[in-house]
């Protein structure tokens, strides 16, 4: 039989428990053993024990020794616990009925006061045929105690919970860095803290500093990310879920090597709501309020009008930035992005060399698919008047790739090739001046669009 | 390979992480192994396991939202009623394969009523095929759960049971880390493909 204790579960209570073990012992996960488990339990509990930590605590594992007020001696106690699941661990087996790991047996089942949003012993319908509580091991139980050294205080607590061993790593390496800060400094502020209340402002907040303080090939990696935002209070326990899939991680690994990454800065920013910016001072007065970009990257929504500044008349982030969000994010298929990108270009073509910038606020302000196909077949007749060489699109460029899925799909190219002209043509719009009738009719359509 | 291609149909339906007990009950956005076994049992009237048989199967949905529940709080014999928020998924939809001709007869007359997710979430057969699937590489895969650790696979990681066992209390079997994937990718390695699907079909054996 193995003499390994822990591999990865899926299990995000477990697994975050631990990679924190693991981090404060300084080994591999499959490398513990009930040595490191009895070295860290004293440090731990003393930690707990600290007025701010002991209030983190008690949204994690209420009635526990630690927070129940009517326990008087609680290192004693909470340290009992804990020697006492030591002594049950045995090495991963074969099989068993932890709904963990399984590969080890239950021995005594738990309730929320160990593992959280695991119901209480006494509601017994929780539980499949009544019983008293959820089939966690000793080994699993034990790793959930230390969970709460890698959570993050944003309101709630925030768990990371990744399938990338690199991930659960590096942010179990900053959590246990932060907790030594306060060891140090014999100052104690609880899970690590960064003042941010939004849990998808802090979670994208998270991976932008991942991703630019550890240099790591991510596209090898393939990393997601699922993210819970969750308090155990007996009182109205919470659970939010974030997920974050390998593409949308790729693409902000991506962005920081990317020589637009200004760009990509200035497009988040347009995402914050409710903020006056030019009252802003420091980050601190915007960044909890809620961001549309971040939201819209989470619901599998699209962000390219954020890429579009209309009121300016400006394609922020330019073509080459623009085409990886939709290749790796939005799963646009390459000979789509081509061909929007060529029909743009020609679009452009044809309105500077006609000097058509009316055909231009057209182009921005048709409100339906009929009457964008319309304006396109007007200029297709205008631009034959003009002796043009190539045609705008072929029929199979506009069957399969312009318009794929005809109504569905017209704003997402329509906002594309305006994207396009736009950069093509931005200086040329300025020289001729941007009138204040098309800014209005502007604000109007994206009203519309929201 | 010859298999059997079941297509089942619902109004609603709920997997539930097995984690998170109390408060909000999140939905997984593919079902678990044990639902599926769970649904085949429940054709047959017997205990089917992955010994029995292997599946494969592709889900879908059209959309996800949250509703209110009642439950009941069991305290003993006393009970007193409470509301949570139960997500769930709308419409749902499995492809399911089965690589055991024989069990056509199980879903053409099932044993008990055949449900998906929660007891209240009936579903129907709506088609019942014998197919043939070739092993095909650089095929599309997913909306299906996937062994922890497959090539390209990406989605929400949990650990889940393949199983339970019939005894009361029933225990889970099986568990271990899957990949949730709720969206197709490429998968460039070999897999069994149905071609009138277009898409590749993963085996749990």
């Amino acid at each position: 039989m193995s003499e390994i204790i822990y591999d990865f579960t899926g299990n995000p209570f477990v697994d975050a428990g631990i990679w924190a073990i693991s981090e404060w012992s300084n080994k591999k996960p499959n490398e513990l053993n009930k040595k490191d488990f009895k070295g860290i339990i004293d440090d731990v509990v003393k930690l707990y024990l600290s007025k701010k930590w002991s209030k983190n605590i008690y949204s994690i594992f209420p009635n526990n020794p630690i927070t129940n007020p009517s326990v008087k001696n609680k290192e004693e106690r909470y340290l009992g616990i804990l020697n006492e699941l030591i002594e049950e661990i045995v090495p991963l087996g074969k099989s068993g009925d932890c709904i963990s790991c399984g590969r080890r047996d239950v021995t005594h089942r738990s309730g929320k006061d160990k593992i959280p949003l695991t119901g209480s012993g006494k509601l017994i319908n929780y539980f499949s045929y009544g019983v008293d509580g959820a089939d966690y091991c000793p080994a699993c139980a034990f790793a959930v105690q230390f969970s709460p050294l890698t959570m993050y205080a944003c309101g709630k607590l925030l768990l990371i919970h990744s399938n990338s061993e690199k991930i659960m790593k590096i942010w179990s390496r900053k959590a246990i860095k932060n907790i030594n800060k306060q060891l140090a400094s014999g100052e104690f502020t609880g899970c690590f803290n960064e003042e941010y209340t939004n849990p998808k402002n802090a979670l994208f907040h998270i991976i932008q500093d991942m991703v630019l303080e550890y240099d790591v090939r991510w596209i090898n990696e393939a990393p997601s990310i699922n993210c819970y935002h969750f308090t155990n209070y007996n009182q109205g326990p919470d659970l939010d879920i974030y997920h974050v899939p390998t593409p949308i991680f790729k693409f902000l690994a991506y962005v920081p090597q990317h020589e637009k990454f200004e760009d990509w800065l200035k497009i988040v920013r347009r995402g914050y709501r409710f903020v006056n910016w030019e009252k802003i001072k420091n980050e601190k007065e915007y960044k909890n309020n809620p961001n549309t970009v971040y939201d819209n990257l989470l619901k599998g929504k699209s962000i390219i009008k954020y890429f579009i500044d209309r009121k300016n008349k400006e394609a922020i982030g330019g073509w080459d930035l623009l085409s990886h969000y939709l290749e790796e994010v939005r799963n646009m298929d390459e000979k789509r992005i081509d061909v929007i990108k060529k029909v743009g270009d020609e679009l452009a073509d044809y309105i500077k060399t006609a000097d058509d910038i009316k055909t231009l606020k057209k182009l921005e302000t048709a409100n339906n698919y009929r009457n964008y196909r319309n304006l396109l077949r007007i200029i297709i007749k205008k631009r034959i008047e003009n002796k043009a060489e190539n045609p705008l699109f072929s029929f199979d460029d506009y069957v399969n790739h312009l318009f794929p899925e005809g109504n569905l799909t017209w704003r997402e190219t329509q906002d594309l090739i305006l994207f396009r002209i736009y950069e093509v043509l931005h200086d040329w719009i300025i020289q001729q001046g941007i009138s204040e009738e098309l800014i209005v009719e502007e604000d109007e359509m994206e009203a519309e669009n929201v | 390979m010859k298999a059997l291609r079941i297509l089942i149909e619902g109004w609603v339906t709920s997997f539930r992480y097995p984690a998170f007990i109390s408060g909000f009950q999140p939905t997984l956005p593919v079902p678990p192994l044990s639902t599926i076994y769970g649904i085949i049992s429940a054709a047959k009237g017997d205990l089917v396991t992955p010994k029995d048989l292997s599946v494969g199967y592709v889900f879908s949905h059209q959309g996800k939202a949250v509703d209110l529940e009642t439950i009941y709080e069991l305290s003993g014999l006393q009970g007193k009623s409470n509301v949570i928020k139960r997500e769930f998924l709308v419409n749902p939809e499995i492809y399911l394969y089965l690589d055991d001709l024989d069990y056509q007869e199980y879903f053409k007359r099932p044993y008990y009523p055949l449900l998906l997710g929660r007891s209240t979430d009936l579903v129907s057969i709506s088609e019942i095929k014998e197919i043939e699937l070739e092993k095909q590489k650089n095929v599309k895969l997913g909306k299906t759960i996937l062994p922890f650790g497959l090539s390209g696979a990406f989605g929400t990681i949990q650990a889940l049971p393949t199983h339970f066992t019939n005894t009361i209390p029933r225990k889970a079997v099986g568990t271990k880390p899957f990949i949730l994937m709720n969206q197709f990718f490429d998968y460039s390695d070999e897999c069994y493909y149905d071609a009138e699907k277009d898409w590749g079909v993963w085996f749990h054996k």
